[in-house]
């Protein structure tokens, strides 16, 4: 596979005259350079750092039109729960599901290409689950909660799979996860680590699966506003690190899981480096992984030399040092890669 | 953010303009040397951690010192040991400027823990917990120490926190002698703090060479006043707080909204006798006025407008977050019915649609090179 060098981000500039204009690097400018007072204001509007006049009407127009919608919606919903116990079994249904039906409808009618069509789709995504919420409460199944989620995550598949916005994947992903773990709380409650384990390899093989697609397909939605990935993957970090951790330690819970536990661990930060650095470059995905290595190895560190060490002072200074250390080389090693990648996070 | 103009092209404009002598000689421009937030960050969690270490074994060194001490000089002595931490630590950042993240996470660690030993030392010494008084007294020295090293320590993470702690010694202050009136009076403070800062109001000179300090006191005060806020509706069930509290805050607030939006226009050159620019301060008003007992909807619409006006993304998510959580509040504010509180929202919903229908009507959006007839 291409390597992809995140051709989305700006290179870093060696040279000053090129590098972009942020508040900081334009206040240095001023000092560096000794220009004068009167040149500030005009430099920040040449920056872009003021909007125009324009600028402000249209977002004006944006905020008074979005926050009075909402109020409404707001207001609407505040009418309903007032009344809500004078409302019959039916009225409730038709209530809910007419606003499920209503935005749904409004996503097509208003193109998903465009964000009140998207909206539309993501509203109508979530009052699925309030129109599942009022089923279960009128008609007191007793079931568990996971069950709803787990129908909520498998209705809305479709709407998130033609929504082609990640937004709508990370509400799929958040189903998924709440479902999981409410199974795990309400039918197995015992084998956490497994949980873990689960969840990481859930989370961690969605990015992975993402980032394949999106290289293959260069599909726009999947190539632009990776954010939502970096959310995934600090959630597959977080199980990660909590098992590994858990394994130094020593298992509070007695599970079957131990040796698993370092193994998964050690997987996912391999392939999060290796990937993130040779098939597609990604210096805060190594970032991410660099800090739950830190975390592990402190962990390490400190289960080891609470065996060895038995004088308090002596084993907090060895800590120190061995925090210093680590941390100093991930630095150094994240600094050397940004430079020679050269991009300009901003 | 790569459509953002380059230095090199704001100091071509600006000598283009004439605001820089067309002679002037350019100066060595240092490296930028700052790395991406993150491994910044990821360089600060390890020196808290570390720190944190290092801290152990002072305190372990101290208690084992400790043991044999009566209570004044346990008190006198932590006091020392702030003292020289927190003078060691601000001589050491003001003197090395450029000591690198680690480094400087590590040393604000240690200013932080000598500002602790220091006030846990004077508590000790005076026992100051015993009395009501005594107890304020201690916070409002807090407060000053905040005031005088927000000045003193140059650092950005320090200067933030620092304006949380004044928020929290506020909020400390009222649940100890109970004067709600204090909250509303910080909070409006604090918000007209950061509006000077965010608006450019402050000395030009500042603005540049001391952005790193007034940049996290405006951030600072924004979270801290919104802190004091969700405080506020909080505990006005609970605690002797009335509800008039929150119309006095909603006044102040709305008072703050009103000069946020007259400084803006006049920066705009728009006449504050225009149609337009009455329009926008009645309509704000009335809006205020509608939500002014739950003064965190107008504290959300002061920080999207400070947030738009500095394109700061972070303070718009502060802003919208905040708002969208008192709106949620605002369904369990057990003042008034919820059939009431429907017909507030619905009101409030069109006021704000005829509005936005009222600006199209008063102003004519032209294109940008010509800007706006108001």
């Amino acid at each position: 596979m291409k390597p992809n060098h995140h051709d989305d981000k700006p290179k870093r500039q060696s040279n000053w005259r090129e590098r972009i204009a942020t508040p900081q690097r334009l206040a240095d400018l001023f000092i560096q350079q000794g220009l004068p007072e009167s040149a500030w204001q005009p430099a920040q509007a040449l920056a872009g750092f003021v909007p125009t006049k324009k600028e402000w009407l249209r977002y004006l127009n944006l905020i008074l039109t979005g926050l009075g919608t909402i109020f409404i919606l707001a207001g609407i919903v505040f009418f309903f729960a007032f009344n809500w116990d004078d409302l019959g079994r039916f009225q409730r249904f038709a209530v809910v599901e007419g606003a499920v039906i209503i935005t749904t409808l409004l996503a097509f009618v208003l193109n998903l290409d465009k964000w009140a069509g998207k909206l539309a789709l993501a509203a109508s995504s979530i009052l699925l689950g309030v129109a599942l919420a009022v089923v279960g409460q009128e008609y007191q199944t007793g079931a568990d909660s996971y069950r709803l989620f787990m129908i909520w995550t498998m209705l809305i598949t479709g709407w998130v799979l033609i929504s082609r916005w990640n937004v709508m994947y990370l509400i799929w992903m958040i189903l998924l996860n709440v479902t999981i773990t409410l199974y795990w709380e309400q039918v197995i409650y015992s084998d956490w680590s497994n949980l873990n384990l689960i969840l990481l390899a859930i989370n961690a093989s969605f990015v992975f699966l993402w980032e394949i697609i999106g290289s293959r397909t260069q599909w726009s939605f999947m190539t632009e506003g990776r954010w939502f990935l970096y959310l995934l993957m600090t959630i597959a970090l977080g199980h990660a690190t909590s098992l590994a951790v858990d394994a130094i330690f020593g298992s509070i819970f007695t599970d079957g899981a131990q040796i698993l536990q370092p193994i998964a661990y050690v997987v996912l930060i391999g392939l999060t480096v290796a990937y993130f650095s040779i098939i597609k470059r990604d210096l805060l995905m190594i970032t991410l992984a660099s800090f739950s290595l830190l975390i592990v190895t402190i962990a390490g560190a400190g289960q080891t030399l609470s065996d060895v060490i038995s004088d308090g002072i002596a084993f907090f200074f060895m800590m120190t040092i061995i925090t210093i250390g680590t941390t100093s080389l991930m630095a150094i090693g994240l600094r050397i890669l940004n430079q020679r990648w050269e991009v300009d996070y901003e | 953010m790569s459509n953002r103009a380059s230095l090199g092209h704001i100091y071509d404009q600006l000598k283009q303009d004439g605001y820089i002598d067309s002679d002037a000689m350019l100066q060595q421009q240092d490296d930028d040397k700052t790395n991406p937030w993150f491994i910044e960050g990821l360089m600060g969690c390890g020196g808290w951690i570390a720190a944190f270490f290092l801290l152990g074994t002072i305190s372990i060194c101290i208690t084992t010192v400790f043991t044999a001490l009566d209570e004044t000089t346990i008190g006198f002595t932590l006091m020392v040991i702030g003292v020289i931490l927190t003078v060691g630590t601000v001589a050491f950042n003001r003197f090395r400027k450029d000591s690198g993240v680690f480094v400087s996470q590590l040393s604000l660690m240690i200013h932080i823990a000598g500002q602790s030993a220091f006030f846990g030392g004077l508590f000790v010494a005076f026992a100051l917990w015993r009395e009501d008084s005594t107890i304020v007294s201690a916070l409002a020295i807090l407060i000053t120490m905040q005031v005088i090293f927000i000045w003193l320590y140059p650092n950005v993470i320090y200067r933030f926190i620092a304006m949380l702690v004044i928020a929290g010694s506020v909020i400390a202050i009222d649940s100890t002698i109970t004067v709600p009136i204090l909250n509303s009076i910080v909070v409006g403070i604090l918000f007209l703090l950061a509006s000077l800062i965010w608006l450019d109001r402050l000395p030009v000179q500042w603005q540049f060479k001391q952005m790193r300090l007034w940049h996290p006191v405006a951030y600072g005060s924004v979270i801290g006043a919104l802190g004091i806020l969700i405080y506020e509706i909080s505990n006005r069930f609970y605690l002797d707080i009335p509800s008039s509290t929150a119309h006095i805050t909603g006044g102040l607030l709305t008072a703050g909204l009103l000069l946020l939006i007259v400084t803006l226009l006049r920066d705009y050159e728009i006449v504050l006798t225009s149609p337009f620019a009455i329009a926008v301060l009645v309509f704000a008003t009335i809006v205020s006025v509608i939500v002014i007992s739950t003064p965190g909807i107008i504290a959300g619409i002061v920080v999207i407008l400070l947030a738009f006006r500095r394109r700061n993304v972070i303070l718009q998510g502060i802003g919208y977050g905040f708002l969208a959580g008192f709106i949620v509040y605002y369904y369990y504010w057990l003042d008034v019915s919820l059939l009431m509180k429907s017909i507030i929202l619905v009101v409030t919903g069109v006021v704000l649609l005829v509005g936005r229908f009222g600006l199209n009507q008063l102003v004519t959006i032209p294109d940008a090179k010509k800007g706006i007839s108001a």
